[in-house]
C-alpha cells in the first residue's frame, strides 16, 4: 500500500524554534549573533572564513592559476587588519564606508523604518505611520496648549 | 575602456558587497534549522555536523572557479549556498541512517523521547515544544514567550509580531529570547546537539 507521506521529509509547518527566532531571511543581526553564539560558542566567523579562503588560495597558487574574484573578495574582506600603515586605499575606503553606511537592520525608532525599503507599504508599515501621525497630533496639541497659556 | 571591463568590475563589486562572516553565520543557523526539522533534540552531535557541512560547502565554493555556478540572477548567495548546505546535510543524515537505522524508525530516538508510530519530523516538533516548556520550568515570562511563538503567523518581523502578542517592544522580546537561550539546555536544543554531559545510556 502506498504511503501518504514520503519518509524523511521535513514537516512543512515551521518548527517552534524557527517561529520564535525567525528564519535567517528575517533575522536581525543581533538575533543572528545570539544564535550563532549558541551553535558555535567562542568561534570567530571571519577567521574561519579567512582560513577556508586562504586554504583554497594555496591550491590555486600551487597550480599557477589566478584567484577567482569571489575568492579574492573573501580574502580581502576577512583579512585581519593589525595596523593602518600598509593598508591599501581600497581597504581604507571599505573601513570608512562600513563606519559611515546607514544602519540597515531593525530600528528602534519607527521614523527610520523606511530606509532601504523596497515595494509597497504593508499593514505593519501603515501601523507605524498611524503611530507617528498620532504622536505628531499630540505634539501639536501640546504646542497649542502651551501657546494659549 | 576595454570591452568587458565594466562587466568585470560589476562582477567584482557584487562579491565585494558580501559580508562573508555574516554569510557563514547565516549558513550555520540555517543548517541547525534543517537539522532540527529532520531530527529531534538530543539525538546526536548536531553542532559539530552543522559546522562541518557549512565549512565543507564554503570550501567547495572557494575552490570552484565559478563559485559553484552562482550568479546574481540565481538569487541571493546565502539562499543559493543555503540550498547546497541543506542537500549536503540531508545526504549526511541519509548516510548515518544506513549505519544507525531509519530516520522514521520509532525506535531511533532515546527511549524516553519515543512516540511510537510518528515520523522523525513530527517527533522533532513535539519534542521541541515539550522540551522547551520543561526547560523553562516556572519562569512565567519565558513560558509566555513560547506560547506566543506558537501563535506567530510568520510575518517579516518576528520580534514585532511577538511583541504585539506579549504587549512588549521588539527590543524587550529580543532580551527575552536572550534570557531563554541562557536557560540550561536551550542552546543545545536550538543547535540540535547533545549536552556536554549526555544522560543517554551507553550502548
Amino acid at each position: 500500500m502506498p504511503r501518504d507521506k514520503k519518509p524523511n521529509q521535513p514537516d512543512p509547518a515551521r518548527d517552534l524554534l524557527d517561529k520564535l527566532f525567525g528564519t535567517t531571511d528575517e533575522m536581525t543581526d543581533e538575533d543572528l549573533n545570539m544564535l550563532y553564539e549558541a551553535i558555535a560558542p567562542a568561534t570567530d566567523a571571519a577567521a574561519i572564513v579567512h582560513r577556508l579562503a586562504a586554504d583554497a588560495a594555496v591550491e590555486y597558487r600551487l597550480q599557477n592559476r589566478p584567484l577567482p574574484d569571489h575568492l579574492q573578495a573573501a580574502l580581502d574582506a576577512t583579512w585581519e587588519v593589525k595596523g593602518l600603515d600598509n593598508v591599501e586605499p581600497s581597504k581604507l575606503r571599505q573601513i570608512v564606508d562600513a563606519l559611515t553606511a546607514p544602519y540597515t537592520g531593525e530600528v528602534k525608532d519607527p521614523a527610520y523604518a523606511y530606509r532601504n525599503r523596497e515595494g509597497e507599504l504593508d499593514r505593519h508599515d501603515q501601523r507605524i505611520i498611524d503611530e507617528l501621525t498620532d504622536e505628531l497630533r499630540e505634539d501639536w496639541r501640546g504646542d497649542d496648549g502651551e501657546g494659549k497659556k | 575602456m576595454k570591452p568587458g571591463h565594466e562587466e568585470k568590475r560589476a562582477t567584482l563589486n557584487r562579491f565585494q558587497n558580501i559580508d562573508w562572516a555574516r554569510l557563514y553565520k547565516v549558513l550555520l543557523v540555517h543548517a541547525a534549522a534543517t537539522l532540527r526539522s529532520y531530527r529531534g533534540a538530543d539525538t546526536f552531535d548536531g553542532g559539530q555536523d552543522c559546522e562541518d557541512v557549512v565549512q565543507e560547502v564554503l570550501k567547495d565554493f572557494y575552490r570552484s572557479p565559478n563559485g559553484l555556478g552562482w550568479k546574481q540572477s540565481k538569487g541571493r548567495l546565502e539562499t543559493y549556498l543555503g540550498t547546497v548546505v541543506h542537500n549536503k546535510l540531508v545526504d549526511r543524515l541519509r548516510r548515518q541512517k544506513h549505519v544507525s537505522g531509519s530516520l522514521d524508525d520509532p525506535d531511533f530516538s532515546p527511549p524516553a523521547d519515543n512516540s511510537p508510530g510518528t515520523t522523525a519530523p513530527e517527533r522533532a516538533k513535539t519534542n521541541t515544544k515539550d522540551a522547551l516548556y520543561s526547560l523553562v520550568k516556572a519562569e512565567a515570562e519565558l513560558q509566555d514567550l513560547i506560547t506566543a511563538a506558537e501563535l506567530v503567523k510568520g510575518g517579516p518581523n518576528v520580534n514585532q509580531e511577538l511583541g504585539e502578542i506579549l504587549n512588549k517592544t521588539p527590543r524587550q522580546v529580543s532580551k527575552l529570547k536572550e534570557r531563554l537561550l541562557e536557560v540550561d539546555g536551550v542552546k543545545e536544543l536550538y543547535a540540535a546537539r547533545q549536552k556536554a554531559k549526555s544522560t543517554r545510556p551507553s550502548a
